[in-house]
């Protein structure tokens, strides 16, 4: 299939947290063929208020609202030929998406990129925020193949959590953190997990080559884990985010040390992962412009 | 000896091409606008063995570009692009192309400007950052600072600036060329008089695609320029006009040097390369078809080129250059008829 975005129905909305929606789409390609931390650009071709224009006669500032963004695929349903990309109002992109009605019609390309492993027996997986969208999609996956799962997830209120009824029935262990101790435990994910890991140091975690740890959340975050993880000599795998033009490996905008984030990620595994310097320092404008996190 | 018994000449084959004064370990270039908006990404395709890389456009202040979509695929052996020449300024990029001379191969840079002097200034930036020679992107369809105009679609125009750059630096400079012109051979000329060293072609060519169902343009910024497999024909034959226009200035005594002739428009493969060639293309440039097969595109062609004339028993590729172009000689252009 060529990569041009194909236009792609809205079956259903969720509203999951504060500005947070979960839209499923309908679209064989992608539930059939991706894997946990594969994205795809979403195309949103017209303004919310101009959809019901019976002729097109668009200004083009209109146009200045309009963007295709990359989305972390958040659940897959091969049967129903669906799948979900769970959004977050952040800007105009986003917010115009979030105005649109089940039956519109985005444009979709992908599944793209390089996806999460599931070659673990045990796996941690620590999320941040809307971070956790792709990390529900992994669980679901390795629950299925029946891995030992334990999740930290943190939030930065009650209001703003995702998943945690559902993610609690597929984790062995899940633990919740909000920066405000709205609910469960006070604080951040990362400091959640390097005292979990302290407290079962003597179990032997880092001579176990059978555990892995998957992560994807705020950069300083994964930062933080990535530091965790070398501590106590475990492998990870992150999902990382940056700017993408083009999504299919050919522009180099989204490069992050000569690594594309599109192409060669958003996954990485750790052992890559240290030739990255830039990580939780600096990122490229649309205009490949390097600017502090 | 073989198992015959004769002896077996394996003379070794040598892809080195000289442009513009650089000795190039082969004639393969990374075309601007690929991979070429940060050094680390020149660097590595460096390392892949092209002969020189070209960084995307860079202007005078910075710009985001337009809004995805703005690389498409429409169909198979069909790109369409429409980036809106997102760059960060010509200052911040300096730093890019210090990190890309580590490479080890030339550098060269891609400029444009919104206005000669724009144009000046970015060339005489890029030579204090380093670069080795410096493209001249007059064809770029989305200056839209022009007025919808290219500079490249005008002759006056291209001289005024292609002049100003001219003066602006001593480094090898390069024009790439629309294919968007009712003559190109009209814009040749106008390089050769302003002293131009090579002359690349082509960039895209103008394209729309319309998505049925949602019922609109599906690029950001609705128009783009094609490139990909599907425009190399034309290339092929803009690159055959441009050398005999240069082999008939040579004859009328206007043009006493040789210019290069950098071809580029959809080569996905050895075989390409060598029919740019057999047309009096020096050296190639190479993009689209990154997106086929990755940065392995490049040890592919480069291998291939080498097996190909091995196959043929070339050394060198000037033993074969322009091979095919007699054959065109009478028929390629209204004023040879």
């Amino acid at each position: 299939m060529f990569r041009t975005p194909r236009p792609t129905k809205i079956v259903r909305i969720v509203d999951e947290a504060e500005r947070v929606k979960t839209f499923y789409l309908q679209d064989a390609k992608v539930a059939r063929s991706s894997k946990a931390g594969q994205f795809v650009l979403v195309w949103v071709p017209f303004p919310a208020n101009k959809l019901s224009n019976t002729k097109i006669d668009l200004d083009p500032h209109d146009f200045e609202l309009l963007d295709q963004i990359p989305m972390s695929i958040s659940c897959a349903d091969p049967a129903n030929e669906t799948f979900g990309i769970t959004v977050k109002e952040t800007g105009e992109t986003t917010s115009e998406l979030h105005k649109y009605p089940v039956g519109q019609n985005l444009g979709i390309i992908g599944p793209l990129g390089h996806p999460f492993s599931y070659k673990a027996d045990t796996c941690i997986l620590v999320g941040g925020g809307i971070g956790v969208a792709p990390l529900r999609f992994l669980a679901s996956e390795l629950a299925a193949r029946r891995r030992k799962l334990i999740g930290i997830m943190g939030f930065r209120t009650k209001g703003e959590m995702l998943f945690v009824k559902e993610m609690k029935k597929m984790f062995d262990e899940l633990i919740v953190t909000t920066d405000d101790g709205s609910y469960g435990k006070k604080g951040s994910a990362t400091s959640c997990f390097g005292k979990y890991l302290g407290e079962h140091r003597d179990q032997g975690l880092g001579r176990d080559p059978g555990i892995m740890v998957y992560s994807c959340g705020p950069e300083l975050m994964i930062k933080g884990v990535l530091n965790l993880c070398e501590q106590f000599k475990l492998r990870a795998e992150v999902s990382l985010e940056r700017y993408i033009h083009c999504g299919i490996g050919i522009c180099g905008f989204c490069s992050i040390n000569g690594y594309r984030v599109c192409k060669d990620g958003p996954v990485f595994p750790s052992a890559k992962l240290g030739n990255i310097k830039d990580l939780g320092l600096f990122r490229r404008t649309s205009s490949g412009k390097k600017e502090s996190i | 000896m073989n198992s015959q018994g004769v002896k077996v000449v394996q003379e070794k084959v040598d892809l080195s091409t000289n442009l513009c004064g650089f000795k190039l370990k082969n004639p393969i270039i990374l075309a601007s606008g690929f991979l070429g908006s940060n050094g680390e990404l020149l660097k590595k395709v460096a390392a892949k063995g092209v002969g020189a890389v070209v960084t995307k456009t860079v202007g005078m202040k910075e710009r985001q570009g337009y809004k995805n979509p703005t690389v498409i695929e429409p169909m198979q052996n069909v790109i369409l692009n429409a980036m809106g020449l997102p760059n960060p300024g010509c200052r911040e990029f300096a730093k890019e192309i210090g990190v890309a001379k580590e490479g080890g191969v030339p550098v060269i840079a891609s400029i444009f400007g919104t206005t000669t002097k724009e144009f000046a200034k970015v060339a005489s930036e890029m030579e204090h950052a380093g670069a080795d020679m410096i493209e001249i992107n007059i064809s770029c369809p989305h200056a839209t600072e022009m007025n919808y105009k290219l500079i490249g679609q005008n002759p006056r125009l291209t001289r005024k600036v292609l002049t100003a750059v001219r003066k602006a630096t001593k480094l090898p400079l390069i024009v790439k060329l629309s294919p968007n012109v009712t003559d190109i051979t009209e814009f040749v000329t106008v390089a050769v008089e302003c002293n131009i060293d090579a002359i690349c072609a082509i960039n895209t060519i103008q394209a729309l695609e319309i998505d049925p169902v949602l019922e609109r343009p599906v690029l950001g910024n609705l128009l783009g320029g094609q490139s990909g497999p599907s425009i190399r024909c034309i290339a092929l034959r803009k690159v055959a006009d441009i050398a005999l226009h240069l082999e008939r200035m040579k004859e009328k005594g206007k043009l006493s040097k040789d210019i290069p002739i950098i071809g580029v428009g959809g080569i996905r493969d050895a075989l390409d390369v060598v029919r740019f060639m057999l047309v009096g293309a020096t050296c190639v440039q190479v993009g689209s078809s990154i997106l086929y097969e990755d940065m392995q595109v490049f040890p592919k062609i480069i291998r291939g080129l080498e097996a190909h004339m091995r196959a043929k028993g070339y050394t060198n590729t000037s033993e074969f250059k322009n091979k095919a172009l007699g054959l065109l000689k009478h028929v390629s252009h209204p004023e040879a008829n």
